[in-house]
């Protein structure tokens, strides 16, 4: 599903990766560890190919990852780590179905779909606020139920547990868990278990 | 639609509550008044060879006419700004949708409001100001500015590029517009400048044809043929620099990914 070949890439005077190798299958699911600064997210946008790669490749499900292949946008499903990334004065449910509209799917279908992540971090409120009076946490409930709404092939969550309170932390490892999808995660905890691939970064 | 909720959006930024609609109108009612009384003190010269013999209707008439115009060239950097605030823009760049065509829609919410806002002016100038203006030169005058908003936006498009490479400029940018305004004969005849300036600017301004165009269907109204066949090929023209812009809005977002920095504005 993901394959990462010999990626390389510094920012001006930082070398973050050097032949930096890493291969996903279907339904595997690979945490990203590392401290701050160590290049999680950076990994992170250059998969979804928001910076562009200096030396290596990426695939996702065979498509080469150039920056503008949107049959593989198709198949990403990206929930960043930044806490704002919706359109400040529309509401949760309004914001949902506007993403939809991109995706061009049924939002209803996917609410009834997802409903485990429908549970997480005041997501029902989050659909009737305004996305600018949300909280914290209802914005990351939105984000990752946005991140999947459309049946992505690689999710890849940046900080999934941020601001998120333990029952919901549960629920969303729940669903990880049984997820078909290939996961990729950072978080700045270690998460319990063995149910996923630790990757150092850094 | 997508579209949809780009209105939803633009409305609640803009015309939120009765209050906000009203300090709106209030502010285009403050312009027109000021152009009302500047022209009761400064009286029109003979520059003023057009049939709207006075400064008031000219300079009105002209920056509502560019209003649309302006906003048309404007609506890229302004929009890409929004999404560069709320977080959107780099989950609308890996949407399956191509950019371009998302920031398209999300521009013509913004020129619906500034044609809304346009329309409410017309309608205080005539019904407060006693213009005679009719239904059919209104109308003939936003159908005019549909034939030139290819060419408009595509420039604006250009001048997004420019902004998302340069992560700067929007200061500059905003004095060009004013300068663009000025020059095109909005606010005085082109007349008034030296003959080969004046003449650079008919080759040169798009505004300069649609201010011309416009005014003359609000002081006759009637579309020409001849204004007709520029209008057109104005838009033929436009629509050919509008797949030229979208080859550049790619280039600069190409360029913005291999920078490695968010896209931030500065001045």
């Amino acid at each position: 599903m993901l394959e990462v070949n010999k990626l390389s890439f510094s920012y001006s005077d930082k070398q973050v990766f050097k032949d930096f190798s890493l291969k996903l299958e279907s339904g595997e699911k690979v945490f990203l560890d590392g401290a701050n600064g160590a290049g999680k997210t950076t990994l992170i946008k250059l998969i979804c190919g928001l910076i562009l790669l200096e030396k290596g490749e990426i695939k996702v499900d065979g498509l080469i990852q150039d920056g503008k292949n949107l049959e593989l946008n198709r198949l990403l499903g990206l929930s960043p780590a930044e806490e704002n990334s919706f359109v400040y004065k529309l509401t949760g449910l309004e914001n949902l179905q506007l993403f939809a509209r991109l995706y061009e799917i049924d939002l209803d279908k996917k609410l009834r779909e997802y409903q485990i992540l429908t549970e997480v971090g005041n997501f029902s409120q989050a659909l009737e606020t305004p996305y600018y009076l949300c909280s914290s946490g209802m914005k990351k409930s939105l984000s990752l139920f946005r991140s999947v709404m459309h049946g992505p092939k690689l999710i890849l969550w940046d900080e999934p547990f941020a601001n998120i309170d333990k029952e919901s932390r549960e629920k969303i490892t729940a669903w990880m868990k049984d997820s078909e999808a290939a996961i990729v995660f950072s978080n700045h905890e270690v998460i319990e278990g063995s149910w996923y691939q630790r990757v150092e970064i850094g | 639609m997508l579209l949809y909720y780009f209105i939803i959006r633009e409305k609640r930024n803009n015309f939120t509550g009765w209050t906000m609609f009203l300090t709106r109108l209030f502010i285009s009612l403050v312009d027109i008044c000021f152009y009302y009384f500047a022209a009761k003190v400064f009286t029109p010269s003979n520059l003023y060879d057009v049939k709207f013999d006075s400064l008031f209707l000219f300079a009105t008439t002209g920056q509502l006419m560019m209003a649309v115009g302006l906003d048309a060239l404007v609506s890229a950097q302004r929009n890409i700004r929004l999404m560069a605030g709320d977080g959107t823009f780099n989950l609308f760049l890996i949407s399956p949708k191509p950019f371009w065509k998302i920031l398209l829609l999300s521009q013509a919410s913004t020129l619906m409001a500034t044609f809304l806002m346009v329309i409410v002016d017309l309608l205080i100038l005539k019904y407060l100001f006693k213009i005679p203006f009719t239904f059919l030169s209104f109308s003939l005058t936003f159908f005019v500015q549909l034939l030139f908003l290819p060419m408009l936006l595509a420039f604006g498009n250009i001048a997004a590029s420019a902004l998302i490479v340069m992560k700067r400029g929007t200061t500059a940018f905003g004095s060009i517009i004013s300068i663009i305004g000025m020059v095109s004969g909005v606010y005085f005849p082109v007349t008034a400048y030296p003959e080969t300036f004046s003449s650079v600017i008919k080759i040169l301004s798009p505004y300069y044809h649609l201010l011309q165009i416009t005014r003359d269907i609000l002081d006759h109204g009637r579309l020409s043929s001849e204004a007709l066949a520029l209008s057109l090929s104005f838009c033929a023209a436009g629509v050919g620099l509008y797949f030229i812009s979208i080859s550049c809005l790619n280039w600069s977002i190409k360029k913005h990914k291999k920078d490695k920095k968010p896209l931030i504005f500065t001045q």
